[in-house]
């Protein structure tokens, strides 16, 4: 609060009222909002939701260019399609018994959000946009940190554990794919889940999946309750791990500079002792003692500013904008809903959702290759790359340099092969969902389909 | 820093006015406008918007339908006048004083299908991408009576246009090749018992009308009396009456439904009246009668009138030139002779109704007059099928298979005239080609082929009359002959080798399976391959092996056969081999 | 170099104009906007706006109204409509005030069975732990020739409405 609105409430409330006020507000808010650096510090580790972040952040994480803001605008979509996911919740059933209608009911609540339920159409509208839209910005946000380099040691584990949060994106953006049981939802699992089948082992993972021998009334329940409860508390716990990770492996990844002028001198906070696994050496329990000074060691000084206000407000500013951006599609575009899934009438061509596109389409060339050796090569190696870097380290003697730095010509040869398996995989998507056409032949785009049928 | 929140200040407004847009777009309502122009028209003043909708009790379930949102008078007599959607429904049951459907009940989707869940036009009548029911207008709501009444079993009262179709669906025998469940048990189209709820109208009409349109493999004949609109319409509307889940039956059996069987007229003894009744398809009591053979076939009435459908061959001489026992047979189930006939197997009528079939079609004497020249005879027995022009393509040819020979071609008569005679007088086995030794006499035989020869060579123009044909050694070499190409002396037959040497020869029109369905079999006119696995034609006395070589070395004549004279004698007999092994 | 880092945030700390407070205030108002309404619209989303039960208000043909002087029970809407000696119409709801359980015509009033409220002709109390007399329910003349009687309505005891 600022001095004006101070002077103004001394004016009107009386002091025993302000005083008290003040006890309560303390009872939540353990912190005063005056500008030192003891109060800035206190408002970030004293607040149980953002203790998360550090008190003080390197200038450069702060600039827009450094991660483009995609994990965060990841994590904002995760957090916006919890939200609608649990209001849409209220109007779902996940069950495909017919009513008496002759659709299935989960079908029916889906007509509901469309036809009487204030915002059923415009929630649902943007738990779909958001879902799309959170795989992309994950995979966006996997390309950012593979060609700053910022998944080489320290953070190769903070690496794995993004990747598997990745996957569990994909996946979780699958089980919802089938729950309004329409045309698309179910013919789009059916074709994925075949795909599985070509694994070895895949028919067993395929059970595990769909609880029957194929999509119906058990697949439903099944992705339902991995798609609301077994999902996303893993996912929450994993983007926790992943958060935390990224303070102990030392904040966003810089290029190194220790330039000995710039640091604050040891001798001014003793000796500093890293006994820990972690690399950082900031020492954070400083905090509580030191007053008005920073506590740091081992960091430019001039180049770490507070987290609040300005890393808070940034972040918030984002979350507005997301917020926004994901509205307004949500207002224009209409979630595609088509007749209710019917087994017996197969959708030509039956496409799995985009994201799985790319191996639909390698499918279409060869099974196996297709659907298991290059999609698992592509994940394996993409996972162990920072592991091959170390191993590569320790055998030659020879640290990969260029962390923290958009496409360091250290690293050109791991970012050209990212490159190329990039666009390999957004080729095949686009040729997949764009250029192909009934019996899977290859067709323009603006061709138009003389349906049959109905 | 005063930057930062001022991108906020610009970020949450972008955000607030989103939000806005989304309670502004979401509280935009079609009916708001409809409700308040209804109670303006009926002077009410105080009245509340809102979605009004009525749960339709079926029997344990709810059936949701929010129509009346939009269509807020349909229930309200004095709102006959105004302009849809708000107009009343008249009574359901035309003409009836007291109607006993209350619409206040029953709503509007049990009757007009649609989207009984929606709240805007667009959505609540189906017109959006693979609506599965869109809605149902005019006399097309017929078809959903049967969800509360049984069509199936007897005609309902004020369903013309359904009772309508109910009835030709028996008359016109659509019965012999699909199934209704409950109606018929049909096995050579496509079942039928719950088309109405997976197909439009739309889809059923083309299908009735262009059953290729949907299908493109469809073998369902285009039938000439389907065209005139009110017999598609009926039709129509029986077809999409035909579902499985009804509103009655939702309180039902776990394992599907048992419904009423479908009663038939039946006959006490096999006479020539029933038979005739029974081929026509007469109704004389309100229980539907099995039968209709007039539908496909033609026959010449006694007086010399020709009556009856053009999808199977003319009947006039059946009973004639048949015994009883094949009639039987060929009734029952035709493809015990002609292997690839679209006849149904009407196994479903009864011993007594068989025997009048044949008692009747044994009782058509007509005779024609004035048979005493080729012509006439050729124009009055064989042009239904082989036609006018000798072409082949009579009336009557078009689901023939094997089509009837094209007897026009100069270079197919010159070559076979001497086997007309015979087979003329003992008919073709496997094919429709029936004897006539019993109608004809031998002099009148011999005036058609002679009609045949001489009108083949008057109308073929190719400037090669006359020209002889090259004939090789035509003779079945035995085992032990000096092989006409490799001069080796022949071996015994082997049928694999047949085998590798007619896939790699005769498989372009003949097929792989030897059924003369092969990729090109399609393109080559009216003559078609010849179905090597018919037995009953490959069988014949006239078919031995010298037959079958001739017709491979010299090809046939007049036909798209060609000759196969590049391969030795050897091949040719490990062929024959193979061919006669196909219908062992 | 303590005491300058210490000067700079002092600095700092007294420079907030009250511009930069406005802009401030401007900023998270602008948040807590965006927060209001759209809680706002999901409130709206939560509530119902049409009902799968048997609707509270009913529609009853004028045609099948009782007779003047006679009354009528709807046992499925549990409500009972009385037609007084001109022809006017009342309804009176037959859910007990006490616990809900659905309260029997006597011929001295209504009878509750569950815990033995009592009620006379007008609804009122006359017995038992039933702290209210029972509903008066409102009744409104719609287009078609049918009243609309909502039977979770109140109005004052003895309320006829005029039927045309």
């Amino acid at each position: 609060m600022g001095t004006g609105g101070k002077k103004l409430m001394e004016r009107i409330v009386p002091a025993k009222v302000r005083e008290l006020a003040d006890v309560y507000v303390k009872t939540f808010l353990r912190h005063n909002f005056d500008r030192t650096g003891l109060t800035k510090s206190k408002i970030m580790f004293s607040n149980f939701l953002l203790h998360i972040q550090p008190v003080k952040v390197h200038k450069r994480s702060l600039e827009f260019r450094t991660t483009l803001g995609l994990g965060l605008i990841a994590f904002y979509l995760f957090l916006i399609l919890v939200f609608s996911g649990i209001l849409l919740m209220f109007h779902y059933v996940p069950s495909d018994t017919i009513g008496a209608d002759g659709y299935p009911v989960a079908y029916q609540r889906m007509l509901n959000l469309r036809s009487n339920i204030f915002w059923g159409s415009f929630l649902r509208n943007m738990h779909r946009w958001s879902a799309h839209a959170m795989v992309l910005t994950v995979w966006l946000h996997m390309l950012r940190v593979f060609f700053t380099g910022a998944y080489s040691r320290p953070r190769e584990f903070n690496w794995l554990v993004g990747c598997v949060l990745g996957l569990l994106t994909v996946f979780m953006s699958y089980t919802g794919y089938l729950l309004p049981w329409d045309q698309l939802a179910y013919w789009g699992v059916k074709v994925g889940t075949e795909i599985a089948r070509i694994a070895p082992g895949g028919d067993i993972i395929r059970q595990f999946l769909l609880g029957d021998s194929d999509v119906g009334s058990e697949a439903l329940l099944r992705f339902y309750v991995l798609h609301v409860a077994l999902l996303p508390t893993v996912m929450t716990l994993l983007i926790g791990l992943h958060f935390w990770r990224i303070r102990k492996d030392g904040g966003l990844a810089h290029p190194v500079d220790l330039d000995p002028a710039t640091l604050i001198p040891t001798e001014e906070c003793g000796v500093v002792k890293n006994s820990s696994v972690f690399h950082s050496t900031r020492s954070y329990k400083l905090v509580e003692v030191v007053q008005g000074r920073e506590p740091k060691v081992d960091e430019p000084i001039d180049k770490m500013v507070f987290a609040w206000p300005k890393l808070i407000v940034r972040e918030l500013v984002l979350f507005m904008l997301v917020l926004a951006a994901v509205s307004l599609v949500s207002v224009w575009f209409d979630a595609p809903l088509e007749g209710p899934a019917n087994p017996a009438h197969p959708e030509n061509p039956a496409k799995a959702p985009w994201y799985f596109i790319g191996l639909q389409e390698l499918t279409s060339y060869n099974g196996f290759v297709g659907g298991i050796v290059i999609p698992g090569l592509i994940v394996v190696l993409a996972m162990l790359v920072p592991y091959v870097e170390i191993a590569f380290g320790v055998f030659m003697g020879k640290q990969i340099r260029g962390s923290g730095v958009w496409f360091s010509r250290h690293r050109w040869p791991q970012n050209l092969v990212c490159i190329a398996v990039t666009l390999f995989m957004a080729y095949l998507i686009i040729i997949g969902a764009l250029f192909r056409g009934p019996n899977w032949d290859f067709m323009m785009p603006w061709e138009v389909l003389s349906g049959g049928g109905h | 820093m005063i930057k930062d929140y001022k991108f906020l200040i610009i970020a949450s407004l972008l955000a607030l006015a989103a939000t806005i847009l989304a309670v502004v777009k979401a509280s935009h309502s079609e009916f708001a406008g409809h409700q308040r122009e209804y109670y303006e028209l009926c002077d009410v003043t105080n009245y509340e918007i809102g979605i009004q909708q009525i749960n339709v009790n079926v029997g344990g379930k709810t059936l949701i339908d929010r129509c009346t949102t939009c269509h807020v008078g349909f229930a309200n007599p004095g709102a006959a006048d105004f302009e849809p959607p708000l107009t009343a429904h008249g009574p359901i049951v035309p003409g009836a004083n007291e109607d006993p459907h209350d619409l206040a009940k029953i709503g509007c989707v049990v009757c007009h299908d649609g989207n009984g869940r929606a709240t805007s036009e667009e959505d609540a009548h189906g017109h959006f991408h693979m609506w599965p029911a869109p809605l149902l207008r005019g006399s097309a709501v017929q078809a959903n009576c049967i969800r509360c009444h049984d069509t199936n079993a007897e005609p309902l009262a004020g369903a013309p246009e359904l009772n309508l179709g109910r009835r030709l669906y028996i008359e016109k025998v659509c019965w012999s090749c699909h199934t209704i469940a409950g109606v018929s048990t049909g096995k050579i189209g496509p079942d039928l018992s719950d088309v109405g709820a997976r197909f439009g109208m739309d889809y059923l009409r083309e299908s009735i009308v262009h059953p290729a349109a949907n299908i493109a493999s469809s073998r369902m004949p285009q039938f000439e009396w389907v065209q005139d609109d009110e017999t598609v319409t009926a039709l129509t509307v029986y077809l999409k009456s035909q579902r499985k889940t009804r509103l009655k039956e939702y309180a039902m059996a776990p394992v599907g439904t048992i419904q009423p069987k479908l009663m038939f007229a039946s006959i006490d003894s096999a006479s020539m009246t029933a038979g005739r009744k029974i081929f026509f398809a007469v109704q004389d009591s309100d229980q539907p009668r099995r039968g209709g053979c007039i539908n496909c076939h033609t026959v010449r009435e006694p007086d010399g009138t020709l009556r009856g459908g053009h999808i199977g061959p003319e009947l006039t001489y059946a009973g004639r030139a048949r015994d009883a026992t094949y009639l039987r047979q060929q009734i029952q189930n035709s493809r015990g002779h002609e292997p690839d006939s679209i006849m149904p197997a009407f196994d479903e009528l009864g011993d007594k109704e068989v025997d009048s079939l044949v008692l009747y079609l044994q009782s058509l004497d007509y005779v024609a007059p004035n048979a005493d020249s080729g012509n006439r005879i050729y124009t009055t027995y064989c042009a239904s099928c082989h036609g006018d022009d000798l072409t082949g393509r009579g009336m009557n040819y078009r689901l023939l298979d094997p089509y009837p020979r094209n007897l026009s071609r100069r270079q197919f008569v010159e070559s076979y005239k001497e086997r007309f005679a015979e087979s003329i007088a003992t008919g073709i086995k496997g094919t429709a080609m029936p004897p006539w030794q019993k109608i004809l006499t031998e002099e009148q035989i011999g005036m058609v082929v002679d009609y045949i020869t001489l009108r083949s060579t008057a109308d073929d123009e190719g400037g090669n009359a006359g020209a002889p044909f090259v004939r090789l050694k035509t003779a079945l070499p035995r085992i032990g002959d000096i092989d006409r190409m490799t001069e080796q002396p022949v071996r015994e037959a082997d049928p694999a080798r047949g085998e590798t040497a007619f896939q790699a020869y005769c498989t372009g029109c003949h097929g792989k399976l030897a059924n003369g369905k092969g990729p090109n079999a399609f393109t080559l006119g009216n003559v078609y391959p010849r179905n090597l696995l018919n037995d009953r034609f490959m069988k014949r006395d006239a078919m031995d092996d010298s037959r079958i070589y001739r017709s491979i070395i010299l090809g046939v004549p007049g036909t798209p056969m060609p000759s196969h004279s590049h391969l030795s004698d050897q091949t040719l007999l490990d062929m024959i081999a193979y061919i006669r092994n196909l219908t062992k | 170099m303590q005491d300058e880092v210490t000067q700079r945030e002092t600095e700092a700390t007294e420079k907030t104009t009250r511009r930069e407070f406005i802009v401030r205030s401007a900023g998270l108002g602008a948040v807590g906007l965006t927060c209001a309404a759209g809680l706002a619209g999901v409130a709206r989303f939560m509530l119902p706006t049409v009902t799968y039960l048997t609707p509270k208000k009913f529609l009853v043909n004028v045609a099948d109204l009782p007779t003047p002087g006679n009354e009528l029970v709807y046992p499925e809407q549990r409500v009972i409509v009385l037609r007084n000696g001109e022809g006017a119409l009342g309804a009176i709801s037959l859910i007990c005030t006490h616990l809900g359980c659905t309260v029997y015509r006597v011929a001295t009033g209504y009878q509750c069975p569950c815990h033995g409220s009592q009620y006379d002709n007008e609804a009122e109390v006359v017995g038992g732990p039933a702290p209210v007399g029972l509903a008066w329910l409102p009744i409104k003349q719609v287009p078609g020739g049918q009243v609309e009687i909502d039977s979770g309505g109140r109005v004052e005891k003895n309320t006829f409405y005029p039927v045309a």
